[in-house]
């Protein structure tokens, strides 16, 4: 069923979660590190998934360290950088993305994560 | 077996809404589900919704009796998770005082977060979502889904967690914006019109 769920993404009212999500970057900058969102998969099996990283990476971001962020997850770039467009009200309502690039750029997201968790 | 009025595709005699078109079915007996505009000279507004999970585009946004669209519904969760935040964050200060207190103020985070699912259940709001203009209701009813299966709902968002929080995001992209809790409960959330906050649901 994930197979086939629409790759055309719903943008509208994105405004105030974008906000949410750069200024809780900006937030966690400032807050100890170890607050953060547990991953359940890798709490259960020590593997990470496709999405560990992205909130110390946002949280880098937030506090302007590019290649901390860079190294935490390289997607958290493409998901700030959405954020602050969304932000800004420059996201159209709908973004047509194609599977195929999707799933490349999770699983180059992945292979990255299990390298830094060192599973591969 | 009743008959969409706009599109005129066969649907099951209980569903509320066509399959194919998401358009109003003749009524049957069956009143006008909640959230949806009372004796409108026109067709009313459907939740545009449609069946299984790939296919047509994600239904158009429009007002009251719509589908809800995913920021708004994350404002109402995070709402309603800022209440339990803040209990729990005092508990957690608590806690340096007494285990014991600490432990009591986990039960009233606990029943609390029961206390809101039940609501859902109920009402088909949670305080955050009265404020965001929110209501959760069975596809095929158009109808809160009742306590029981309000709580069962709210163990159902597990299966949006587990997977990385990914089914939380389903309403993204999802044409019935559904989280996966509301796919294995067939519920969707529509848009009502907005209400001052309140912990209980108004009388």
């Amino acid at each position: 069923m994930i197979a086939t769920a629409r790759y055309e993404v719903d943008c509208h009212s994105l405004r105030v979660p974008a906000v949410g999500l750069v200024f809780g970057g900006i937030a966690l900058a400032h807050l100890p590190s170890s607050v953060g969102i547990p991953c359940p998969l890798r709490v259960l099996t020590g593997v990470p998934c496709p999405f560990c990283g992205l909130t110390t990476s946002v949280r880098a971001l937030g506090g302007g360290h590019l290649s901390a962020a860079v190294r935490a997850a390289p997607l958290g770039l493409v998901v700030f950088a959405a954020a602050i467009v969304a932000l800004l009200g420059l996201m159209p309502e709908r973004v047509r993305l194609p599977i195929p690039l999707l799933a490349a750029a999770v699983m180059a997201e992945w292979v990255f994560e299990l390298i830094r968790f060192h599973v591969l | 077996m009743r008959y969409c009025t706009q599109c005129g595709a066969a649907s099951e005699a209980n569903d509320a809404f066509c399959a194919q078109c998401g358009g109003p079915l003749g009524t049957e007996g069956a009143g006008r589900p909640a959230g949806t505009a009372p004796g409108g000279s026109e067709a009313p507004p459907a939740y545009g919704l449609s069946g299984g999970y790939g296919g047509a585009p994600i239904a158009p946004h429009a007002g009251p009796g719509q589908l809800a669209d995913w920021g708004t519904r994350f404002i109402g969760f995070l709402i309603d998770f800022a209440l339990l935040f803040v209990l729990s964050i005092v508990g957690v200060m608590l806690g340096r005082v007494s285990v014991a207190l600490q432990v009591i103020i986990d039960l009233v985070v606990f029943a609390a977060s029961v206390y809101l699912a039940i609501q859902v259940g109920q009402t088909g709001q949670s305080p955050g979502m009265r404020v965001m203009g929110l209501k959760c209701i069975g596809i095929q009813t158009g109808q809160p889904i009742g306590a029981g299966l309000g709580f069962v709902r709210a163990i159902a968002h597990i299966v949006d967690s587990i997977i990385c929080y990914i089914g939380w995001l389903f309403p993204l992209w999802d044409r019935n914006r559904q989280t996966l809790a509301d796919k294995i409960m067939s519920t969707v959330v529509i848009v009502v019109p907005k209400q001052a906050f309140s912990l209980t649901p108004p009388a």
